[in-house]
């Protein structure tokens, strides 16, 4: 029999720099009308000044869950965009022709800073469903080997400077999140885990990847209820990606979900954070005294690659 | 001289009216909605090229009350009039103007003709606007409708029955035309090849509709044979739904998997591993593309300019009642689900799936 585990201790980390919907319309950062974002929700979002790096959000999350290294078997580190994978100084490469500077790499730099002395494992090509494959290979490695009990799950980005703020009709914010998964129990079982990719659609435009998102969205979920042996009726919340508010209001109807129980608590204020609006919103929730123990949730997320990742939870506790 | 003057006979159906009318020795008169002169010699030409170079060609402007003022009436036997906007998402003003009082002024012609023997009025099945169960072969009385091109077909039914009810009128109500015969060939793209466009490009996200909700379908020849053969045939002040019987109609879940299926014989289709999208409500439905319209874009003027004006129809279980169309005919109608099949592989064959460009909305 399959032995249970856990994913809790949360946090997350928001770029240092805020603005609001209209200002970012007005710097260029949008490709769609400031009306039509803000319909779908948005209000506002956060980035990273200039001197602000990925790795600082993602040194920022990991502290706020207070752990003592010593208690940390290993660190997943996920990443979207793939200069944040790496801590490179370009100026020093250009000068050394030494590769060594390219693989400054920000797991080893965060395990050193969080005193931790497991191995390190870097995620990246998942796009925003990064942190769902870190709690899903985290989830293997203690079920698989017992060196490995309690794992730190990292991730973060930041856009580059210049980028535009919002992909496939999303605001986006910079920012990272962190949460533990663990053989004791903590705040949610980790009931099953499903990810699909569609490598054929690695460059999908917008258009194309809405094209896909319902069907795939859906097809995923099921595929993780199944995995689970639940259905969507077993399910009382669902805590997605911060999303256009109505697409979530579509799949609701594609699901026979109701809309209420989509927990997008955080989409007004902080937008698309890449691949921590699960744990933010979980955060949320949490922070409301919700979902009671022996409730279950679903953490979807769908990113570039292109990549469809689902998490099925049940709060801890009788 | 018994002579047939076809209106809007360069338009898709009208063009293979003046056809089977011509295959039938007869004699015709095509006229061509044209707004000056030189538009009308270039589209005269263009017809000619396509079906002979001795055909007799006149036109005019549908929205001028003298469109019909270089016709003799004196040699006219018989008026198709095909001649409408045929957009579904045409506004009320154009759909008025052009759709019923177009028909008032051929109507109009037609009394002026001292030796018609009969009116054709190539009607739409839409004209059944909102309406569910049962659609008979006799006047229509809809709660509403899903779009103005509906209501103006609708509408110029009703300017036969209440202003020319003395015409030796026959209305023929024309189904979705799904090609152009059983060949699967198809000379004019309209919803149904928009929506298997979307499809095939991977940007069609949700179905609107009931899964079981039979969809009335049509070719084109045989609304043209159906045409000819009410020129001097039956059903005088009567009505003719021009779509297979609800017995023949596939479902729209039907027509979905078979689309499906058909696209899965192309190797990029297979290897793009598109998903057949989800049937959504209405509501959800329009949720999209109200958010689609906001956002702007190509997806936005293809799925909110063609699907959505027409989606309504895909939730509302019609039963056309359709006899008249097989007697005038003599055909059974083909099996749609395999005719759909031939159009996609014809689709994928002439390249027409991948082409993104240009957004059709014709009912």
């Amino acid at each position: 029999m399959t032995r249970d585990v856990f994913v809790g201790d949360f946090a997350y980390a928001l770029g240092d720099q805020r603005e609001s919907l209209g200002s970012a319309a007005r710097r260029g950062l949008l490709a769609s009308p400031e009306d039509a974002m803000k319909h779908g929700g948005f209000e506002q979002h956060y980035y990273c000044s200039s001197a602000a790096s990925a790795y600082d959000l993602a040194l920022q999350a990991a502290r706020a869950l207070r752990l003592r290294g010593s208690d940390i078997d290993a660190l997943i580190y996920a990443t979207c965009i793939p200069e944040n994978g790496s801590r490179c100084d370009r100026k020093a490469f250009a000068s050394s022709g030494d590769v060594r500077d390219l693989m400054q790499f920000p797991a080893s730099h965060l395990q050193a800073e969080m005193n931790i002395s497991g191995p390190v494992f870097g995620l990246d090509q998942q796009a925003c469903t990064g942190m769902l494959g870190a709690l899903r290979l985290a989830r293997s490695l203690i079920l698989s080997e017992p060196e490995f009990t309690r794992i730190l799950c990292v991730t973060a980005d930041r856009f580059p400077e210049g980028a535009r703020y919002e992909q496939a009709y999303n605001l986006i914010s910079d920012g990272a999140a962190a949460c533990v998964v663990s053989e004791q129990p903590a705040d949610f079982r980790i009931l099953a885990c499903h990810h699909v990719t569609n490598g054929a659609q690695v460059s999908a435009s917008d258009e194309e990847t809405l094209g896909s998102y319902f069907a795939q969205t859906c097809a995923t979920i099921q595929a993780c209820l199944n995995k689970a042996g639940l259905g969507i009726d077993d399910i009382d919340w669902i805590v997605p990606q911060n999303t256009h508010r109505d697409a979530w209001r579509v799949l609701c109807s594609l699901l026979g979900f109701p809309f209420e129980k989509v927990c997008l608590d955080t989409l007004s204020e902080v937008g698309h954070v890449i691949s921590a609006d699960n744990v933010i919103n979980l955060t949320c929730l949490l922070e409301r005294g919700l979902p009671e123990p022996g409730q279950r949730v679903l953490l979807p997320m769908a990113g570039y690659g292109s990549n469809w990742q689902c998490v099925a939870l049940a709060r801890s506790g009788s | 001289m018994n002579r047939v003057l076809v209106t809007g006979a360069d338009g898709y159906l009208g063009s293979r009216i003046v056809a089977s009318c011509l295959a039938d020795h007869r004699d015709v008169i095509a006229w061509i909605h044209a707004r000056n002169p030189v538009e009308l010699e270039h589209r005269s030409h263009a017809l000619k090229e396509c079906l002979g170079g001795d055909l007799e060609c006149a036109g005019g402007d549908l929205l001028d009350p003298d469109a019909f003022s270089t016709i003799d009436p004196l040699g006219i036997s018989a008026i198709v009039h095909a001649a409408a906007v045929t957009r579904f998402d045409v506004d009320r003003r154009a759909a008025r103007r052009v759709n019923v009082a177009g028909t008032s002024a051929a109507a109009a012609l037609a009394q002026r003709c001292p030796r018609l023997e009969r009116f054709v009025f190539l009607g739409s099945a839409f004209a059944a606007g909102l309406l569910e169960g049962s659609i008979e072969e006799g006047p229509l009385a809809p709660d509403g409708f899903a779009n103005n091109y509906e209501w103006s077909k609708w509408k110029s039914e009703q300017v036969l029955q209440e202003d020319h009810a003395e015409l030796p009128w026959t209305v023929l109500r024309a189904a979705t035309v799904i090609a152009d015969d059983e060949s699967g060939a198809c000379g004019q793209l309209n919803v149904v090849h928009d929506t298997l466009r979307l499809l095939y490009q991977g940007l069609l996200s949700v179905i609107p509709g009931e899964p079981s909700v039979p969809v009335c379908l049509v070719t084109a020849d045989m609304v043209a044979q159906a045409a000819v053969r009410l020129l001097e045939g039956p059903f005088v002040g009567r009505f003719v739904n021009a779509c297979a019987p609800v017995e023949s109609c596939p479902t729209l879940d039907t027509l979905l998997t078979v689309a499906m299926d058909s696209f899965q014989a192309c190797p990029e289709f297979r290897r793009r591993r598109i998903q057949r999208p989800p049937f959504c409500r209405r509501d959800a439905f329009e949720l999209l593309v109200q958010g689609l319209r906001r956002h702007g874009g190509s997806l936005s003027e293809q799925v909110a300019g063609s699907l959505a004006p027409f989606a309504p129809q895909l939730f509302l279980r019609k039963q056309f009642i359709a006899r008249r169309v097989s007697m005038l005919t003599g055909r059974a109608f083909p099996d749609m689900a395999a005719l759909l099949s031939r159009l996609c592989e014809r689709m994928l064959a002439t390249g027409a799936c991948g082409n993104r460009a240009g957004v059709r909305t014709i009912a």
